[in-house]
């Protein structure tokens, strides 16, 4: 079998692996080859609009697991293959050489056991770093039940580790992912939070103490292959960036591979948009200073799909707006919806030097949409809009009608599958006249 | 500096350097005179107007970058430097008037992001940042003999933002990126780097294994997408066309919103 192959099969048993994000961690060149920067850096964008910032393949595509959902599972017939350390090694080297790649991204399926398998990706591992004095960016899989020893190995070679927690719930775990449990994925979870502690307390003490994962842990899982509420996976996440001091919750929309009883059908649409509400929430909780029960509850368990997050908290919690755009605290122009990070440090700098009004606003290139129902300039409401809940809600949901008009049409059959309500073209214009007339 | 009573308005012609333009604030506040356009020799286009050619004097130049560094901070004349870097039309207006107002603000003139030269100039700076960090990613180097070589076509002119970056990354390998639209190019060996204008360059040809690693880079760029998820007009917004043609894995890969036919 010659590389292309290889690399065409252990590429496209890699690709629903969700993280390629290459940021978390800032490192100078050391005169040799490699360099990290903080921000991250995407090198191509592939047909899905996924970012390409890492040579994402596995190790190896042969498996003794057989989870339903994966297509790398025993009992698939596909053809497999597996990469010797050095072929990978040099692989990575000469793609980064060439700046198409900012480093790796190593996973891989079991073989034979899981200590075994991580042995295996050390040795990759060790060649790029020890031998090529590579300095640039590599974030390795964490296969469920290696040793303590061997995370703590790996830990101090990469910059960033992950296990997958795979579903969201033990009870989807047992069913779909039988070789795996929740203690095999937990266990090194808190093994690798563990050593991070001690590295940056060892640091502390000694200048040369080696670093631990220096860009921190991420995990992922499957949205729609099994029944979890939003609310469920949110307050998951959030568990997750508390306990675990995770950097990132990846979530991956649900993609039929396999045909399986225990899973939705083939002709399954991947849930895309649901996938796309739980990142924008995800933000939320990171970014914005929200909790997940402000965001839903155990009576309202999943997202709106006319209305982005951000916008159903604003709208459900109106008493608190208007804001007056002028004198209102940092913290609370973060919960404007459509005024971001960004937007609402460029407030608090421009509104130091002059008042601010909605042309000011424009200028700042604040976009206010969304915006324009929750803020007052001045005292005075943009013109034309009145503060109104009912009136924001028709506004906002008849827009993003619109915007997401193709996206909903599309997954119709995803949305039921969740007994969410019917949404079809037909709802969508029935409600939009509805709320005309009610004007 | 007290308010300057103007009457005659010409266009100040430059040589296109930095220092140049310092020249020209120089002559705005010591020879009265208001520019209605400041041009560079190279696009200059004669008019009704006069011009007045502004002679780069380095010592001129020199006490107007220290005078904007003590009156208006050290942060704004990065600033300033960079915003030449820019491809802002009329650049050079919306720069000086940022002077003005900065000797007559102070340093806080950074923050009027509600003025309209502020605004603009801001913006057109941060259009720099974000072409210069999409093309930390979108350089692509092939090898010729022991140089590897890129081609980058970019609106801003980034090679000053980032050749340290590159410079330091690949400092075990001696490189080339080439700049075609500002006829720039950086050269560097052992984390030393020259920027250096070139008018005319031939550039080597891609040899034959190089193109087998280009082959192997496409053909894992068009493996790692999920057929499922296609979305070209995602990726339009972050890969928008006009780099295509220097990136080898987007040779031949069709400008198509339909899905594919096996899909």
């Amino acid at each position: 079998m010659n590389m292309y192959e290889k690399l065409t099969i252990l590429t496209d048993a890699a690709k629903y692996d969700v993280a390629c994000t290459s940021s978390g961690v800032s490192r100078a060149g050391n005169g040799g080859l490699g360099s990290a920067a903080a921000a991250g850096i995407c090198h191509s964008w592939s047909a899905d609009g996924r970012c390409i910032s890492l040579l994402k393949v596995l190790f190896t595509n042969y498996c003794s697991y057989d989870c339903a959902y994966c297509i790398n599972r025993k009992s698939n017939d596909v053809p497999r293959a597996a990469f010797t350390p050095r072929e990978l090694a040099d692989l990575t080297i000469e793609f980064y050489r060439r700046n198409y790649i900012e480093g790796l991204f190593i996973s891989s399926g079991v073989i034979k056991s899981p200590d075994y398998t991580m042995e295996q990706m050390i040795k990759a591992v060790r060649i790029l770093r020890e031998e090529y004095g590579f300095n640039g960016y590599i974030h390795s899989k964490i296969i469920p039940g290696t040793s303590p020893e061997l995370i703590e190995i790996m830990g101090t070679l990469v910059d960033r580790v992950s296990v997958n927690i795979e579903l969201p719930s033990e009870k989807s775990l047992n069913m779909l992912a039988p070789d795996k449990s929740r203690t095999n994925i937990f266990l090194p979870m808190g093994k690798i939070t563990e050593q991070k502690e001690i590295s940056a307390r060892n640091i502390v003490r000694y200048r040369h103490a080696p670093k631990f994962a220096p860009a921190g842990q991420s995990t992922q899982m499957i949205i729609g292959a099994s029944n979890e509420t939003d609310f469920h996976i949110l307050r998951l996440s959030q568990a997750l960036y508390d306990k675990y001091k995770l950097k990132r919750v990846f979530f991956s929309a649900y993609i039929p591979m396999n045909n399986d009883r225990l899973l939705p059908s083939l002709d399954t649409k991947p849930p895309l948009l649901r996938e796309h509400r739980l990142y924008q929430a995800d933000w939320l909780l990171r970014f914005y200073g929200f909790r997940a029960e402000e965001i839903l509850s155990e009576e309202n368990s999943m997202f709106n799909p006319l209305l982005d997050p951000k916008c159903n908290w604003a709208l459900n919690n109106m008493h608190m707006f208007p804001i007056e755009i002028n004198t209102a605290p940092y913290e609370m122009l973060l919960r404007v919806p459509g005024i971001g990070v960004t937007g609402a440090r460029k407030i608090i700098r421009a509104r130091k030097m002059a008042h601010l009004d909605f042309d000011g606003l424009k200028k700042l290139g604040i976009v206010l949409k969304r915006a324009q129902y929750f803020i007052t300039c001045k005292g005075k409401a943009m013109p034309y809009v009145t503060i109104d809940k009912q009136h924001a809600t028709l506004m906002l949901t008849s827009d993003s009608a619109k915007d997401n008009f193709k996206i909903t049409a599309e997954e119709t059959n995803q949305l039921s599958f969740f007994d969410m309500p019917q949404l079809n073209d037909r709802f969508i214009h029935k409600q939009n006249e509805r709320m005309v007339i009610n004007v | 500096m007290s308010e300057l009573n103007h009457t005659q308005q010409v266009i100040y012609v430059y040589d296109g350097s930095f220092e140049g333009f310092l020249c020209c604030i120089y002559n705005y506040y010591y020879n009265r005179l208001k520019p209605v356009q400041i041009a560079s020799h190279m696009n200059f286009v004669p008019s009704f107007y006069d011009n007045l050619m502004i002679e780069t004097d380095f010592e001129q130049a020199y006490r107007v970058r220290f005078a904007i560094e003590e009156k208006i901070g050290h942060y704004n004349l990065k600033f300033l430097t960079e915003c030449f870097y820019t491809c802002l039309e009329e650049k050079e207006m919306y720069m000086l008037r940022y002077v003005i107002k900065g000797f007559k603000t102070g340093p806080r003139i950074k923050d009027m992001l509600t003025d309209n030269d502020v605004s603009i100039l801001t913006k057109a700076h941060r259009h720099l940042e974000r072409e210069s960090h999409h093309f930390l990613g979108f350089v692509r180097f092939y090898k010729a003999g022991d140089v590897y070589v890129s081609k980058i076509e970019p609106k801003n002119c980034i090679l000053p933002l980032i050749a340290s970056h590159f410079a330091q990354r690949f400092a075990n390998q001696q490189f080339m990126i080439y700049d075609a639209v500002h006829k720039q190019a950086v050269i560097s060996m052992n984390r030393n780097y020259h920027i250096v204008n070139v008018e005319d360059i031939q550039l080597p040809p891609v040899s034959e294994d190089e193109k087998q690693m280009q082959r192997l880079w496409k053909n894992f760029y068009d493996t790692i997408a999920i057929k499922e998820r296609f979305n070209p007009k995602c990726r339009m917004n972050f890969m928008p066309k006009r780099v295509w043609v220097n990136l080898p894995e987007m040779q031949g890969e069709e400008n198509t919103t339909n899905l594919p036919q096996e899909v």
